[in-house]
């Protein structure tokens, strides 16, 4: 299965390809069991910390498929750069993963269709993100054309009969308020609204969703619908968690957030379609009802040491790793 | 009357409206004078969006002497209301849902006794606070 020096890579990246997604798949698969039972110990974390976690295991297939594959190219790398001597005679009879002798184009018309399909649902769901990121792009800018600076910088108010208070974009992001919610609320609670949204700024949270959706493909379709609305509740506790933090009062805030709500209630427009079932305000007010859970941070030399330990193991393992991709793609596609 | 079309406008095309919403109108020259100079910006930009406005039927302009005067064809708040119809629209259709974070949802609502509910919870709280600190 080895193919020429002379001929191109096409092989090279149908196998690369194949690998990233059977290491995706395999660690969607882990997730479908170990999400479920980890969720729990989740909800009992801080939100901030729980949205970080979130975060990393919603692009974590994505992620692993592509780290995994580029370590199982590290050997033929090595041999490349002179580290090590070149293995690929012992191969002679299956896939070999090398940059040397790229192996021949798979021929097999059932996992052509597939990468087909495959190239077909990526991007298809690129081009979704894409046009949600004009969508948001062209909100951002009618609102700015529609809005004043408030006396708060950075802060853009906008003449609407609507409770709004939004924070926007993704290089830019900034905060929408109505005129008609200034109005409807005291300064403290002005205060806990600008202070929740600063926070969704200062977090990035918009690049954050952008990412969690656009990398958490390869999660099966229940399980990724779960851990975003997950992941949403998470990103709107951490920033009520800093209103709470920057004004001094759960209570308020809790409060703060329910009558937003009603106003919101009473003055929607008719073309607003909503839903009652996908709210998370309930959970938001009864995590605000309880003390904040508190966690031990870890020290930062504690999560070096462990990236280091994990990089010598992934090392140590490369040559391992670089077989069994081997093996299992021989069986997949050979 | 607002033409139909959605209304996509930079930051100096309103700059450029919102000085004639308040002069009613004016010439090249005079808009300079009052955005441009102090912008840094030369009185060909201003021309140029001032023509490019007049495009999208958001001003008329007739000719005095050599030059032209430009007055709005659109008024300040039927402009607003059709930015924040588009808004309102893209909202509802959900299209960018993650990519906002709004202090409560846009599409989702809690009913009325829920919200009755959690009002309970937090009065109870705030009664057993102040029972607390009396204590």
């Amino acid at each position: 299965m080895l193919g020429h020096p002379e001929m191109n890579y096409l092989g090279l990246i149908q196998l690369g390809l194949l690998a990233s997604v059977g290491f995706a798949f395999l660690t969607a698969l882990m997730s479908t069991v170990a999400y479920p039972l980890a969720r729990q110990r989740l909800f009992a974390m801080p939100p901030a910390l729980r949205s970080n976690i979130l975060l990393i295991w919603l692009i974590a297939p994505a992620l692993i498929g592509v780290v995994l594959t580029t370590f199982t190219f590290l050997p033929s790398l090595l041999s490349l750069l002179g580290f090590s001597s070149d293995h690929c005679t012992i191969h002679d009879g299956h896939f070999h993963l090398c940059l040397f002798h790229p192996p021949l184009p798979m021929d097999n018309i059932t996992l052509q269709v597939c990468f087909v399909v495959l190239l077909g649902i990526a991007t298809i769901s690129i081009g979704k993100q894409i046009f949600k990121l004009l969508q948001a792009y062209k909100v951002q800018r009618s609102l700015m054309m529609a809005s004043k600076p408030f006396d708060v910088q950075g802060v853009y108010v906008v003449d609407w009969g609507m409770p709004l208070a939004l924070s926007i974009g993704i290089r830019h992001m900034k905060i929408f308020i109505s005129s008609q919610l200034i109005q409807a609320l005291s300064p403290k609670q002005l205060e806990i609204v600008l202070a929740h949204e600063q926070a969704h700024l200062n977090r990035k949270d918009s690049l954050r969703h952008f990412v969690a959706h656009a990398f958490s493909l390869f999660h099966f379709p229940w399980l990724r619908s779960n851990m975003l609305m997950d992941f949403d509740l998470a990103t709107e506790q951490a920033c009520d968690e800093a209103a709470v933090e920057k004004t001094g009062d759960r209570l308020n805030v809790a409060d703060t957030i329910l009558i937003v709500e009603r106003l919101f209630s009473v003055s929607r427009p008719p073309v607003m379609a909503m839903s009652i079932s996908g709210s998370n305000i309930s959970s938001r007010v009864e995590a605000l009802l309880v003390p904040s859970p508190t966690h031990r941070a870890v020290p930062k030399a504690h999560v070096v040491l462990a990236l280091f330990g994990l990089l010598f193991f992934t090392l140590a393992m490369m040559g391992n790793l670089h077989h069994f991709t081997e093996s299992a793609l021989q069986l997949v596609a050979g | 009357m607002l033409p139909m079309k959605r209304q996509n406008l930079g930051e100096l095309e309103m700059a450029v409206l919102e000085q004639l919403w308040l002069t009613k109108a004016g010439s090249a020259k005079g808009i300079y004078q009052n955005i441009g100079i102090q912008r840094g910006i030369s009185l060909n930009t201003i021309q140029s969006t001032l023509d490019r406005l007049f495009k999208k039927q958001l001003l008329s302009r007739e000719k005095v002497s050599h030059a032209y005067i430009y007055s709005p064809s659109v008024e300040r708040g039927e402009l607003m209301a059709q930015l924040i119809g588009d808004v309102v629209e893209t909202l509802s259709g959900g299209k960018t849902d993650y990519l906002l974070s709004a202090f409560v949802e846009f599409a989702a609502r809690t009913d009325e006794s829920n919200l009755d509910r959690l009002e309970q919870l937090i009065t109870k709280h705030r009664a057993d606070e102040c029972s607390d600190t009396q204590k």
